[in-house]
């Protein structure tokens, strides 16, 4: 990471951790879901600055594009509850889930500083004959085999929601 | 960077020959019960049947397909580094027939009733078809990436044979429940591989191996949460305490043939991905991850046999039994880990893990066969009142039946116990006799509810009915599990045999 970059860096993190933690502590669904896409589009941002401009763009498209309008039909779809009814969950929950958070940070804060990243990459590998490039060789060449298996997975959701609805009906 | 080359690509895909017929099977029989229903209605059962039975015949094949008979360990699909993300070893031979064999029985009861739940019906047989698909990427696959999505699909699959009695309010609650856990479980598990990537530079099993065997310092506290991680998610997969909640509810709110599904391949799956995953890539430091294992091993034998004492739901029963059996199990991977480089000792304990799946398939399929059996008017039989009685309306049944539950308690003469005897050998094989001892008194727990069904249908008396019909699938199901119970249990050698196939485990 560049000079230049690390204070950019410090503010899209800033940004994508605000947004993450207003996400789980709104009572308001419609409020979380626009929360997570600010996490999702600083996350982007931060793939910007490692050069992988392909991988932020499918951040966008995919996770802030199309999940998220998946969710707020969801939301829409099934009537949130008024403020006054969500409640809060109380402590036991937000002790465990910080509890958790402490030993991931302490874990990869740990290891971030007694080494290197292992699996960093080299940026000007992937400079060199542009990223979608580099990512599609990747991916049809030594990740083919998972690449082809995805469509029976995504053919197995299909077949499985068309049996549900159609049965659903009472056909 | 080497162009795409086909003529590579199809010598790899023609270790593929199983997986290519059921993705190719699965397509046909969909795309045949758009055009020619009622057929398909009338031989689709007998029709997946056959195309498992090839397809375990072309798996048998590549045990053999080496020079001189042996083992053609292959891998294919190489990644960048030249580590494959596909096999075909002994251990992944053996676990397909375990698939095979599970789906075969969900099939055979799948086709007692042809008309009440529609679970005959083309897309119930795609899905164990696809499911089957999936897991073999399970026990072939070494690439995380391959492994996590050959395990997607198998839980797809699982979650949605689970709902597929939509109008059944206790099938929506299992399959909710097992899918939103299912979900989070694969979250956890792909967070562990995100760390152990992160950790190892590698997201093949090889790789991460090659990368662990170079130091041993590092990364150890990143990595050890990447595996805990790991662990975690596969638990939830193998159904082990604490991780079993979803597996009575989706148990009992499946239809019969899906839990036997559920029960039988499903685990069975996840077992070869967790022997796969912590024998390859983690298996140096195995005296790492086996106390975490031994806990696991520990509460899930026990919790599991105390809380079928309760249950008076057969389902519900065997659901908590088979979470015990997943505790059982597991004492086979521990004998691995604790290995320390003793081949023998690895040996023992992969050829008890592949064993014992191969028999309690056996017993369990046949245990929710004779579930099947016992429903009548669309209501299911799965109470143990259900059970009372039902050697007078159905003596061969009842005997299969009594097979089946002591097998599943390890009573000498029948199968499980040899399976017991190598799993629990395995375990005192490492010095882990305390183990040992807590699995045989949860054997003589278990011994207590697996008697109440005894009693029921031996003892108390049921309302006279009139004898049952059964079906010829069924009593094919019941027969073929019930001789081979009995069989393996006075003459285990040939299958011993097969089991010892699972030891091939190709190294990097």
């Amino acid at each position: 990471m560049t000079e230049v970059s690390l204070p950019l860096f410090l503010v899209f993190a800033a940004v994508g951790v605000f947004g993450a933690v207003m996400m789980v502590t709104r009572t308001q669904p419609v409020h979380s879901a626009l929360y997570l896409v600010l996490t999702l589009f600083s996350v982007a941002a931060i793939y910007v600055l490692l050069h992988a401009e392909f991988l932020a763009v499918v951040q966008i498209l995919v996770y802030a594009g199309g999940i998220m309008v998946l969710f707020l039909f969801v939301i829409f779809l099934v009537r949130p509850p008024v403020p006054g009814e969500a409640r809060w969950h109380g402590g036991r929950h937000v002790l465990l889930s910080a509890g958790l958070a402490v030993i991931l940070a302490c874990a990869l804060g740990w290891h971030f500083l007694e080494s290197a990243p292992a699996a960093a990459g080299n940026p000007s590998a992937l400079l060199e004959g542009g990223n979608m490039e580099q990512v599609s060789m990747t991916l049809f060449r030594y990740y083919i085999l998972p690449f082809e298996t995805v469509s029976i997975l995504l053919l197995v959701s299909m077949i499985g929601a068309i049996a549900l609805a159609r049965k659903g009906e009472g056909v | 960077m080497a162009g795409f080359d086909p003529a590579v690509f199809i010598e790899n895909l023609a270790w593929m020959k199983p997986e290519l017929l059921l993705a190719g099977f699965g397509l046909l029989l969909l795309l045949a019960s758009a055009t020619v229903p009622v057929a398909i209605r009338q031989v689709g059962g007998w029709l997946t049947l056959a195309v498992l039975a090839v397809a375990a015949f072309l798996v048998t094949a590549q045990l053999s397909a080496g020079s001189g008979g042996t083992v053609a360990s292959t891998g294919a699909f190489p990644d960048i580094a030249g580590n494959p993300a596909f096999v075909v070893d002994g251990f992944a031979v053996v676990f397909k027939l375990i698939f095979l064999l599970g789906a075969a029985f969900t099939v055979l009861m799948s086709m007692k009733y042809p008309d009440t739940d529609g679970e005959d019906s083309a897309e119930f047989l795609a899905l164990v078809v696809f499911s089957v698909f999936g897991m073999m990427f399970l026990a072939s696959g070494t690439g995380l990436i391959t492994i996590y999505i050959g395990l997607e699909t198998m839980a797809l699959a699982g979650y949605l044979l689970v709902g597929f009695r939509v109008q059944e309010k206790r099938a929506n609650e299992g399959a909710v429940k097992y899918f939103v856990l299912g979900a989070l479980a694969s979250g956890i598990l792909l967070y562990g591989i995100s760390l152990v990537y992160g950790a190892t530079g590698s997201i093949n099993l090889y790789g991460i191996a090659a990368s662990l065997a170079g130091d041993d310092s590092g990364a150890a506290g990143f990595l050890g949460l990447g595996v805990v991680l790991m662990l975690v998610g596969i638990g939830f997969k193998v159904a082990a305490v604490p991780f079993h909640m979803w597996a009575p509810d989706a148990y009992e709110g499946a239809t019969t043939p899906a839990t036997s599904f559920l029960a039988t391949a499903a685990k069975a799956g996840a077992f070869a991905m967790l022997l796969r995953v912590f024998v390859t890539a983690f298996g140096d430091r195995g005296a790492d991850w086996a106390p975490l294992m031994i806990l696991l091993a520990a509460a899930s034998m026990t919790v599991g046999n105390i809380a079928a004492l309760r249950q008076d739901n057969v389902k519900r029963m065997l659901a908590f039994s088979s979470v015990g059996h997943a505790g059982y199990v597991l004492m086979g991977l521990i004998a691995v880990g604790l290995s320390g480089g003793d081949a023998a000792i690895r040996a023992r304990g992969l050829l008890s893990v592949a064993l014992y799946l191969f028999i309690y398939t056996f017993a369990t399929a046949g245990a929710f066969a004779l579930v099947a059996l016992l429903r009548k008017n669309g209501q299911p039989g799965e109470m143990l009142d259900d059970f009372n009685g039902l050697v007078k309306r159905h003596p061969v049944a009842s005997v299969c039946m009594l097979l089946f539950l002591l097998s599943l308690a390890g009573i000498p003469c029948t199968a499980g116990f040899i399976g017991k005897w190598w799993l629990f050998g395995a375990a005192i094989k490492v010095n882990l006799v305390w183990l040992a001892v807590v699995a045989v008194l949860n054997s003589v727990v278990s011994l207590y509810y697996y008697a109440r069904v005894m009693v029921a249908i031996f003892i108390r008396d049921g309302d006279g009915e009139s004898k049952i019909q059964v079906p010829l699938p069924l009593s094919a199901a019941i027969g073929a599990a019930g001789l081979f119970t009995l069989v393996i249990g006075v003459y285990p050698q040939p299958f011993i045999r097969l089991a010892r196939y699972a030891v091939l485990m190709m190294g990097a």
